[in-house]
Order: structure tokens, then C-alpha cells, then sequence
């Protein structure tokens, strides 16, 4: 089966700066696919050329199998886009019917069920709605159509909790629908739900990708550990330890420690074993702090750029 | 004209429409003006005394050299420099604000990823600038020949729609070329510049290198000149002038819309 999105070492220069690097994505069919990055990554530069906004520098983009600066492959794509420009002088529903006659939607039974459940009053102006408002249009104009592919430039900025949950399950719906989804987001806790395969961006190259399971495991753990009264609180020898990073203590005086840890959690429990300690907690990992690793290895100061002097991989000791 | 080209010029037309009003208005309202002061006018001799006084190839320059006629004085003081500037300065502002304008606003970000062509959202646009052009041009034809008529000024009714052409077309060249500035990348204010740069030059080609001999070829490569240059008003259409204004206004869109559909969008 021909995947819905493929890029193929696509690389995107503006002038001198190179926005994209050598990016190498696979779409499949019937997924939501969370495309992650902090701003500026690279995550609309990418989208703009599946919609065929821009084109490569070099590499190739092939959307549903075609070129997408052809029209009639955009039929098929449903588009939101980072930044949402609306006509103020129409009303909601007027902007709905406009994109309604571009696409040439007949079926409005949809439209008008999307419109409902995301709570939009369709006699409203355009003028003067709050950005999550304006979001919500465009995410109706996305999904009204049922295209085969959903392309969602940062789908939940603005909305509120309540809208992001109606989101989330109509993002579902579509995939349930055989529907295929790439949202964009830099806050991941808000795709981590939905989406079956995450990249991640960042600065312009992939820095992860997979599925979200996958990705979650290889984050690294945050251990929360209570020494029994009494018991010394080794920080420095925990710190030592490979494979521990950003070990703190709660509170100055206090016997709980946290600390992050990469890999298998085995050294951890041996060096525990030789302690009293009253509880040890393993939140599960969400993809924050997965993500939160690949930002850092490039700030510099960070854990991750002192990591190459050795006598510093264990970071810094609170 | 399929669906979603009707619906793109539909919304074009009704985004530019107060603008649209305001410069119709305005013009109308400048030609009623200078129509509705010739009866005064001509029962003065003011008109030959503002002419006396300025030699023949300034007067001329100016398009008032036959001021004391009918046609001369409709000439001079709105055909000659008032009209054609008005109404390619609203031709240019138009174009960039409807192209290069919405682009960069990043209001054709969501039309542009709909299932239409790029070239027809902008060939529409600037079909929706022409519409706008002859729509003015028509309401200033009908209010200059319904003031002739009344006032029973010695001026052809062919000279007056003959001029309304010429004048008109020369606008939508300078429609053509902000749009084409547009299509090559270079954004609104490039748009605005350059096209706005293009009349203004054109208009001093036009009305002074016939001054002196050595310059007076140049007057040729003004539009002005073939829009204007054998006085339409009174000597009827200049088909080769027009001819002229088509062919290259069709050439620099045609050049605008191959070079849109071969480059970025603008990002917001």
C-alpha cells in the first residue's frame, strides 16, 4: 500500500538558513501521526510543502502517492494551518459555505454535526472570535469534508480543555473512519493520547521517530525515593551512578530523593539494596520528558552537552 | 466559469468592495465636477487667459493647449493627467492588496491548499481588479456623457467612450504589472512600488520628452502615449495603441502567473 505521506531525504533552505535537513518520513495509512518539535523546528515548513505551498530545496514530497502542487491531490487532504487567517467580514457559516462551494461539498450533514459538537454558532462574525474559536472553524473546514488525509498544523492551540477532549475523540472517529491523521504539536501530552507514531523535530532533522510506545520506553524513568529516618542520603554516590541524571532532593533537610535514570533500572535497585529506604515510586514516563532529552542535547549548558566530559555525565547534583 | 472560480471572484469582488465604492465614488464625483464647471467656464474667458500665459509646449505638456474647446477642456482637466493617474493608482493599489497583499497576510494560506489551481485563485483576483476597473471606468463614461448631453457641450459621444477605453486599459496595464511583481516573489510594497513607478514614468515620458527633440523618441515606450497620444477624444479609438496596452498586458499577467505557480507561497 502506497503510503499516505512520503518524504523522501527532503531538504528546505531559506537563503542561507536551512529550515529542514535531509528529512526522511513515512506516513502509513489509518494512523494518527504525531509530528513533535518546539517552535521553530521545522514542523510548518514541512506541512507547507505536503500542501504544496513550497516546494523542496531538494528531496522529494509525495503526498497520497502524487505531487501535492497538484490540485486535485489537495481534494483528498484535509488542511489546518499553523497560522489560521480567516475573512473577518464573513460569518462562520458563510466562511463554512465558501470552502464548502471550493471543495465542492454537496454533503453538509457532517459540517453541521462538527459544528454542533465543537459548540460553534454559525451566525457569529469572524471579527472579533478569540483564537480558539477561530481554531475551531478551521479544524470543521478540515474535517468536513472526510478527506482520506487530515494534515492538523497545531490543531489545539488555544482551545480549552473541554474542546481539546472533543478534538481528541473526533481525531479518533477519523482514524475509526479509515481516516488518516498528522497533527503537529509541540506540547506533546496533548498528541501523546492519540497518536499511534510520533517523530519528533528538531532544529530542522528528525531526532526521533516511531511508535509512541516505543518512544515512551526509551525516555528515561524518574525515580522518586524515600530513605528511611535516619538513613544518610547518598546524593553524591546516586549521582554517580550511570545512568542517573538530574538528581535532586525534594526539600533541603528531607529523605526524598528524585532522580531521572536511562536504561534498565537494574545498577539502580542493586545500589538501593544496600539502603533502608521506605518507598520508591516509577511514575509512568510520558513522552514530556522523552522529548524534553532531545531538546536539551541542543542547549547548550544542558545535561546532554556537559554529558562529554566524563566526570559529568552523572549532571547536576542539587 | 466552473464553481470555485465564481466563488473566488465572488469573494474577491465583495473584499474589495467598499474600496471599490469609495474610488467609483470619488472619481464619478471628480468628473461631475469638472463637467458641471464648463457651462461657467465657458461664458468666462478664464480658460484662455490660464493658457495665455504658458507656452504652447507646456500647455501641451499639461493637456491644455485646446482648453477653450469642449473637448480641450474636458481634456486637460480630466482626461489628460486627473483620470488615467486616479485610476491606475486604484488599478495598482488594488492589484497589490489582493495578491501580494493577502498573501503576505496569510490569507490565501487556506484557498491555496484547497483543490483549486494557485494560477486560477490568482488570475481570478486580478480578473476581480479588471472587473473593478471597468465598472468604474463605466460609471465615469456614463456620468461624463450624461453631463455632455445636458450641457450640450460640442464633444462626440465616441470620443468620450473612446478615451474611457484607452484610459481604462492603460489601468489594467499597471494592474498587469503589480501583479506580475507579485508573481515573481516580490511581495506587495515591491507590487506597489514598481507599478506606481512604471505610471508616474510614463506620464513624465509622455508629456515631456515631446518638449525637445533629442528626447522625443522616448515618448513612444510611455503606455501614456499609446493610451493617449492621438487624442482618443477627439480623434476616436487608437487600435494600435490599444492593440499595444492588450498584447502587453496579457504578456506580463501571462509572465505573473507562470512565474506564481513556481514559487513559495509567502508564510504569515
Amino acid at each position: 500500500m502506497t503510503p499516505l505521506i512520503e518524504c523522501t531525504d527532503v531538504t528546505k533552505k531559506f537563503g542561507d538558513f536551512t529550515a529542514l535537513s535531509r528529512l526522511n518520513l513515512t506516513v502509513p495509512q489509518g494512523v494518527v501521526y504525531g509530528y513533535l518539535g518546539p517552535n521553530g523546528a521545522g514542523k510548518s515548513t514541512t506541512i507547507r510543502m505536503l500542501m504544496g505551498l513550497s516546494r523542496p530545496t531538494s528531496g522529494q514530497v509525495r503526498v497520497l502517492g502524487q505531487d501535492p502542487t497538484d490540485p486535485e491531490v489537495r481534494r483528498r487532504i484535509g488542511y489546518l494551518p499553523g497560522e489560521l487567517r480567516l475573512d473577518e467580514r464573513l460569518t462562520i457559516g458563510q466562511t463554512l459555505a465558501s470552502w464548502g462551494r471550493l471543495r465542492g461539498l454537496t454533503d453538509t450533514a457532517y459540517r453541521d454535526e462538527l459544528v454542533q459538537r465543537f459548540g460553534i454558532d454559525p451566525s457569529r462574525r469572524v471579527r472579533g472570535l478569540s483564537t480558539g474559536n477561530r481554531r475551531k472553524v478551521g479544524l470543521v473546514g478540515a474535517f468536513m469534508a472526510k478527506p482520506e488525509l487530515l494534515i492538523l498544523d497545531e490543531p489545539t492551540n488555544g482551545l480549552d480543555p473541554l474542546m481539546q477532549q472533543v478534538f481528541l475523540a473526533t481525531v479518533e472517529e477519523a482514524r475509526d473512519n479509515g481516516q488518516s491523521v498528522l497533527l503537529s504539536s509541540h506540547i506533546l501530552s496533548e498528541v501523546e493520547r492519540v497518536a499511534d507514531l510520533v517523530a519528533v523535530l528538531q532544529g530542522g532533522r528528525l531526532a526521533a521517530s516511531g511508535p509512541t510506545q516505543e518512544l515512551r520506553r526509551r525516555a528515561s524513568q524518574r525515580f522518586h525515593i524515600t530513605f528511611a529516618e535516619g538513613e544518610d542520603v547518598p546524593l553524591a554516590a546516586l549521582a554517580g551512578l550511570e545512568g542517573a541524571s538530574d538528581v535532586e532532593r525534594r526539600s533541603p533537610e528531607g529523605q526524598v530523593v528524585s532522580l531521572a535514570w536511562a536504561g534498565s533500572p537494574d545498577a539502580l535497585l542493586k545500589f538501593l539494596a544496600g539502603r533502608r529506604i521506605t518507598t520508591l515510586t516509577a511514575p509512568e514516563p510520558d513522552l514530556e520528558e522523552a522529548f524534553l532529552e532531545y531538546y536539551q542535547r541542543d542547549v547548550p549548558g544542558s545535561r546532554d552537552a556537559e554529558a562529554e566530559e566524563p566526570s559529568a555525565a552523572a549532571g547536576p547534583v542539587r | 466559469m466552473s464553481s470555485p472560480s465564481s466563488e473566488i471572484f465572488r469573494r474577491g469582488v465583495q473584499i474589495q468592495k467598499r474600496t471599490l465604492i469609495a474610488w467609483s465614488a470619488a472619481l464619478v464625483l471628480l468628473a461631475i465636477s469638472v463637467v458641471g464647471a464648463w457651462p461657467s467656464m465657458e461664458e468666462s474667458d478664464a480658460l484662455e487667459d490660464f493658457s495665455s500665459g504658458i507656452s504652447p509646449e507646456m500647455a501641451a505638456a499639461f493637456g491644455i493647449d485646446q482648453i477653450s474647446s469642449a473637448s480641450g477642456y474636458l481634456k486637460g482637466n480630466l482626461y489628460a493627467v486627473l483620470l488615467p493617474l486616479l485610476l491606475g493608482l486604484m488599478a495598482v493599489t488594488a492589484t497589490a492588496a489582493l495578491t501580494g497583499g493577502d498573501e503576505e497576510a496569510g490569507r490565501l494560506e487556506l484557498l491555496l491548499a484547497l483543490p483549486v489551481a494557485r494560477r486560477t485563485v490568482f488570475l481570478v483576483r486580478f480578473l476581480c481588479v479588471t472587473f473593478g476597473l471597468a465598472l468604474t471606468s463605466i460609471l465615469v463614461w456614463l456620468s461624463v456623457y450624461g453631463s455632455v448631453v445636458s450641457f450640450d457641450m460640442d464633444v462626440s459621444g465616441g470620443g468620450v467612450a473612446a478615451v474611457t477605453l484607452t484610459v481604462g486599459l492603460l489601468a489594467v496595464l499597471h494592474a498587469g504589472v503589480a501583479y506580475a511583481v507579485v508573481g515573481f516573489g516580490f511581495g506587495r510594497g515591491p507590487a506597489l512600488g514598481v507599478a506606481a513607478g512604471v505610471l508616474v514614468v510614463g506620464y513624465l515620458l509622455h508629456a515631456i520628452a515631446p518638449m525637445s527633440d533629442s528626447l522625443e523618441p522616448l515618448a513612444n515606450i510611455s503606455p501614456w502615449e499609446w493610451a493617449l497620444g492621438s487624442d482618443p477624444l477627439l480623434n476616436g479609438v487608437p487600435w494600435g495603441g490599444v492593440a499595444l496596452l492588450v498584447v502587453l498586458s496579457a504578456a506580463i499577467v501571462a509572465a505573473g502567473t507562470y512565474a506564481v505557480d513556481r514559487r513559495d507561497v509567502k508564510n504569515a
